[in-house]
């Protein structure tokens, strides 16, 4: 039987991040993504109120 | 009538045949055969566009699930009599007998020369019903759609082409909107097993619960209205307008989908004349990546590392798009901000998209505008991220796992530990993914980076989402509960196409 698993492929070649690492980069991304969220939302909004409004016949 | 009857012609000679064919079977018994100088217009531009060489074989009576639907349901209950069959006519790419038709070696040339069918309907205001042709079929073609295999039963013989689905409105059961909402369905029916094809009539009882008066003769829907009516077919759809923030943001946000492979319904509108139409953009006539003037292209920027970095987008490189209008041909080819370029009337010609609809997978929570900011966000830190050269090619779409897994296996080029890397990570159903070029790699469809996150990811804000990022210099991956580093830099990767 052949078992084919990430430990046996890169027999110990790489590098495990550490979470603590992560962590303040976590905190930077949410930061910088929550201000094009909130922009998404309104521009969303906008667009909902606008599909109710012209009849499509043509 | 109990026998179906057949008739092969050139294309040069099918106007002619058409019209034979409606005076023998939509006007037999009448006491005045007179065609109407419109079908004849409508039969010539119709065939205008198609290659010289094809050949048409041309049957009746011939029942099309479509117009049958709309038969039952409305024109059998008017006082006018209509008829309930339809002309079909099957296309073939060279000359055809009818020898072929009967033995073994005419039926493998049939299926090499088969590009598939349109109907035609016996209403004299909207002749031309359902169809689903090759694009091989007419002499303009360079471009790439989405599509699908249709088969037909022609003569007894099983063919089969790819094509997009196509139809007119009929003006009384289907208006532009219905149209285009069957056009949709039909595609991604006969695609995917989600999803099933949905006739008229079905279309309007889904309407019907949204509707305060009778529903036929049909007026028309709204997006809110086109919306609700594939959320009840099972897509979990998104909206995207013009707004004070440009129609270019609007543009880039079609590219990204029809990139993807995508089909998407653009509501189109003339400034204050109350014109609504609407149409499905389903493929694009890509620049030759060779031929690319870079300094032509506008760059866009973000800040990291404490300076500014340009790129360009993928998404600004000028195309045109393919379309499905009801009005026209099939595979009108367009730019969009002149979606009504191809129309003769001055109105029309006017027509601007206002907004899209997008039929997304129910659980794709990772909507296109965010996916692409958090993929430019996530290269900016050094752990998860790489520090591309200025004036990168930043290259966007959304893709099946299995469908990018199946690219990544198929490289010659890519190493094996790589394609492993790469292929045994766990993924969704659906992934976004971020090619990044050099501008000489992506004439070559090189890339050296690739970035993959989660489309069903509901937390838009971190690198949670984040499944796979190869740079030149190594490749991040998640193993168990944590992302690892993997020394070996990523390259060999070719460019991913969604479209055919």
């Amino acid at each position: 039987m052949i078992v084919i698993t990430f430990e046996s492929m890169n027999k110990g070649n790489y590098t495990v991040v550490k979470n603590q690492d992560l962590a303040p980069i976590n905190q930077q991304i949410k930061k910088n993504m929550d201000k094009v969220i909130i922009d998404f939302n309104k521009r969303e909004q906008k667009a909902r109120e606008k599909a109710a409004l012209l009849v499509l016949n043509r | 009538m109990h026998n179906i009857e057949y008739a092969i012609t050139p294309i040069s000679g099918a106007k002619e045949a058409i019209l034979l064919s409606l005076k023998n079977y939509f006007l037999k018994g009448m006491a005045d055969d007179f065609i109407d100088y419109q079908i004849t217009e409508d039969i010539e531009k119709y065939l205008f566009p198609f290659k010289e060489n094809l050949y048409c074989l041309i049957e009746y009576p011939y029942v099309d699930k479509v117009y049958r639907d709309s038969f039952y349901n409305y024109y059998s209950s008017k006082h006018y009599t209509y008829h309930r069959d339809c002309i079909r006519v099957s296309i073939f790419s060279s000359k055809i007998s009818a020898k072929d038709f009967f033995v073994e070696n005419g039926h493998k040339s049939l299926r090499k020369k088969y590009l598939g069918f349109f109907i035609i309907r016996p209403l004299s205001t909207a002749l031309l019903g359902r169809s689903v042709i090759n694009p091989k079929a007419y002499t303009v073609n360079r471009f790439n759609i989405c599509s699908y295999t249709v088969e037909s039963l022609v003569i007894g013989v099983k063919l089969s082409t790819e094509g997009f689905p196509h139809s007119s409105q009929d003006g009384e059961t289907i208006s532009c909107a219905e149209t285009t909402i069957w056009t949709l369905m039909e595609y991604f029916g006969n695609k995917y097993s989600e999803y099933k094809p949905a006739l008229p009539k079905a279309i309007i009882n889904a309407i019907a619960k949204f509707s305060y008066q009778r529903y036929l003769p049909s007026n028309g829907l709204t997006m809110h209205q086109i919306s609700y009516v594939l959320h009840e077919f099972g897509f979990g759809t998104r909206f995207y307008s013009d707004d004070e923030n440009g129609i270019k943001d609007l543009y880039n946000i079609i590219d990204s989908y029809v990139e993807s492979g995508i089909p998407i319904i653009a509501g189109l509108e003339v400034t204050n004349e109350c014109l609504g139409h609407v149409m499905v953009v389903m493929g694009k006539k890509r620049q030759n990546r060779k031929q690319i003037n870079w300094t032509r292209i506008k760059k866009d920027q973000f800040t990291a590392r404490g300076r500014t970095v340009c790129y360009y987008d993928a998404t600004n490189i000028p195309a045109k798009y393919v379309i499905q209008d009801d009005n026209l041909e099939p595979y009108r080819v367009v730019k969009l901000s002149k979606p009504g370029e191809h129309y003769s009337d001055d109105d029309r010609k006017k027509y601007h998209i206002d907004g899209v609809i997008v039929p997304l997978y129910p659980k794709m929570y990772l909507e296109a505008v965010v996916a692409k900011e958090l993929i430019l966000e996530l290269i900016k830190y050094n752990i998860i991220g790489y520090d591309f050269k200025d004036e990168f090619v930043f290259r966007f779409f959304l893709t099946s796992s299995r469908s990018l897994k199946n690219h990544i296996a198929s490289i010659n080029e890519m190493d094996i530990l790589l394609k492993y890397n790469i292929v045994s990570s766990k993924m969704p159903k659906f992934v976004w993914c971020g090619e990044f070029y050099t501008t000489d790699g992506y004439a070559n469809g090189q890339a050296i980076g690739l970035v993959i996150v989660d489309a069903t990811e509901a937390n838009q804000r971190s690198q949670d989402a984040l499944i796979f990022a190869g740079y030149p210099d190594r490749c991040i991956r998640k193993n168990e509960n944590n992302f690892v580093t993997l020394p070996e830099g990523f390259s060999g990767y070719i460019y991913y196409d969604n479209l055919n």
